[in-house]
């Protein structure tokens, strides 16, 4: 749906983490998915998603397109690791206390050109 | 015009169905969560349903059991992120069309949204709703439901309500290339249904349609055909408004013989310039105007390097090149010949000429053509 095709950018230094989208997967085997990126990413990514220039973008339309993205995201890591256990609700929020505060998290960061996105694990609910 | 629900509490799912389907030309409504849709659909009937899952308030299998106890049979696609099998399966119980798990390609959700209005008109108006014929208007009932593979391969499909379009084109254009003529949208998209085309003409003037909605529904049901718009030849810079519009290119009316010609020639192996039997290349007449001669021999030249090529992989070391119907021009003649071998060398192959006294005088003219292996025949070049 973005158009852009994205790979482990193992070399690439963390970005900083404007934006943090988060859901829940509860149940027997109970996991939390996070999406990060910084402000220029989230825009891109957007932008990419909805087909609009950047410039048209509010904070509110990114906000959506991320808890979207987190949502199929974590729809596909559900699938990956089989669990029979129902998608919660997506939601938006600052990713850097989240992470500080609750662990261990596995990160991984992933590029398309000069976009990169932070996709976060961890094996309990947040 | 046929109305869609979208059901999604996402904006941005909202936003690319809303831009993928309204390029159809269907008629977008939204919901953010099932209950909200509830009391659309008791204001409004829509014609489909696309639902998501997992949602605030009242989530998508929720809604659509309600629905259904209403007794609202509306066809239902449901949007989901996780192939849930109990989710699908419950969904597929309570009467959904298809589901589509997301991230999803604009093909994937235009072609299963046309499946599943196609299937709704099919019934007979099993559903009662009072867009019913507008469906069947625009998306008309599968006659085979074959198989691409078992369709009917069909060069050409113009659609303009003036039907003379079609049969001036047909005089135009040789016998070879086939085509087919209709003067609706309904009429088109029909066969577009059962047939397969190369390249499809739709005329931009159409009463109650809207061509470039047409075009786009066409182009779903024939992927891979070349879109050309049909324009009255008054318009100012119609070629640059329609390919902004998706079209691959324009073609003017009334129709113009060289620009018909140069039409078919992008779009159409034009065997009648060049024919080829196994290692045997044979030159076409040419019947344009002199000014077109030019393009004629350049034509020629390409076509061959192209084949010669073919001719290499398949591990032929020669080839026959019959010129006998090639204009007799002395100075265009033995230049295309010198290309021609020239061509021919680069792929190992060594060409053998075939023509008359006449083509043989022109080539003596040049050193690199005089020299070259000639024939009366093609019987006698393959024997020799």
């Amino acid at each position: 749906m973005l158009g852009l095709t994205f790979r482990p950018a193992l070399a690439a230094p963390r970005p900083a983490l404007w934006r943090t989208a988060m859901l829940q997967i509860p149940g027997a085997r109970p996991v939390t998915v996070a999406l990060s990126s910084d402000r220029a990413g989230c825009a891109a990514l957007a932008a990419a998603m909805l087909g609009m220039p950047e410039d048209d973008l509010d904070l509110a339309m990114i906000d959506d397109f991320l808890r979207e993205l987190v949502n199929m995201t974590a729809g596909q890591i559900k699938a990956e690791l089989s669990l029979d256990q129902a998608l919660g609700l997506p939601r938006v929020l600052d990713g850097e206390p989240m992470f500080a505060s609750a662990g261990p998290w596995s990160h991984v960061v992933l590029g398309a050109g000069a976009i990169h996105l932070v996709v976060s694990l961890v094996a309990r609910l947040i | 015009m046929p109305r869609i629900l979208t059901v999604d509490d996402s904006a941005t799912i909202r936003t690319i169905i809303s831009k993928n389907l309204s390029e159809l030309g269907f008629e977008i409504e939204h919901a953010e969560d099932g209950a909200q849709a509830l009391g659309k659909l008791e204001e409004i009937t829509v014609d489909l349903i696309l639902l998501d899952v997992t949602m605030p308030v009242m989530d998508g299998p929720t809604m659509l059991e309600k629905l259904r106890a209403t007794g609202n049979k509306t066809p239902v696609i449901m949007l989901t992120s996780e192939s849930k099998r109990s989710i699908v399966s419950g969904a597929v119980k309570l009467g959904i069309e298809d589901y589509i798990l997301k991230p999803f390609k604009p093909e994937e959700l235009r072609g299963k949204v046309l499946k599943a209005l196609r299937m709704d008109a099919a019934a007979g108006g099993a559903t009662n709703s009072p867009a019913d014929a507008a469906i069947a208007a625009v998306v008309p009932p599968t006659a085979s439901g074959g198989a691409a593979g078992a369709r009917q391969f069909i060069d050409v499909l113009v659609v303009d309500d003036m039907e003379n379009v079609h049969k001036k084109l047909r005089t135009l254009v040789p016998e070879t290339v086939s085509i087919n003529g209709c003067v609706s949208a309904r009429e088109a998209l029909q066969m577009c249904q059962e047939r397969v085309y190369r390249v499809v003409l739709v005329d931009l003037v159409m009463p109650d349609v809207n061509s470039v909605a047409l075009m786009n529904q066409l182009r779903v049901l024939q992927p891979h055909a070349a879109m050309v718009a049909l324009a009255l030849r008054t318009a100012n810079d119609i070629a640059t408004e329609v390919k902004s519009q998706g079209f691959h290119d324009v073609l003017m009316k009334p129709f113009d013989v060289d620009a018909l010609d140069e039409w078919r020639c992008k779009y159409f192996e034009v065997k009648d310039v060049l024919s080829v039997d196994d290692n045997v290349l044979s030159c076409g007449e040419f019947s344009g105007r002199q000014d077109k001669l030019d393009g004629y021999f350049s034509r020629l030249k390409n076509m061959c390097r192209d084949l010669f090529e073919k001719l290499a992989s398949a591990c032929y070391e020669d080839s026959i090149v019959d010129i006998t119907r090639v204009p007799l021009h002395l100075e265009k003649l033995p230049r295309l010949v010198m290309d021609m071998d020239n061509e021919a060398k680069k792929f190992g192959i060594a060409l053998r000429v075939v023509g008359n006294a006449d083509v043989k005088k022109a080539l003596n003219a040049l050193v690199e053509t005089a020299s070259l292996p000639f024939f009366a025949t093609v019987g006698e070049a393959k024997a020799a």
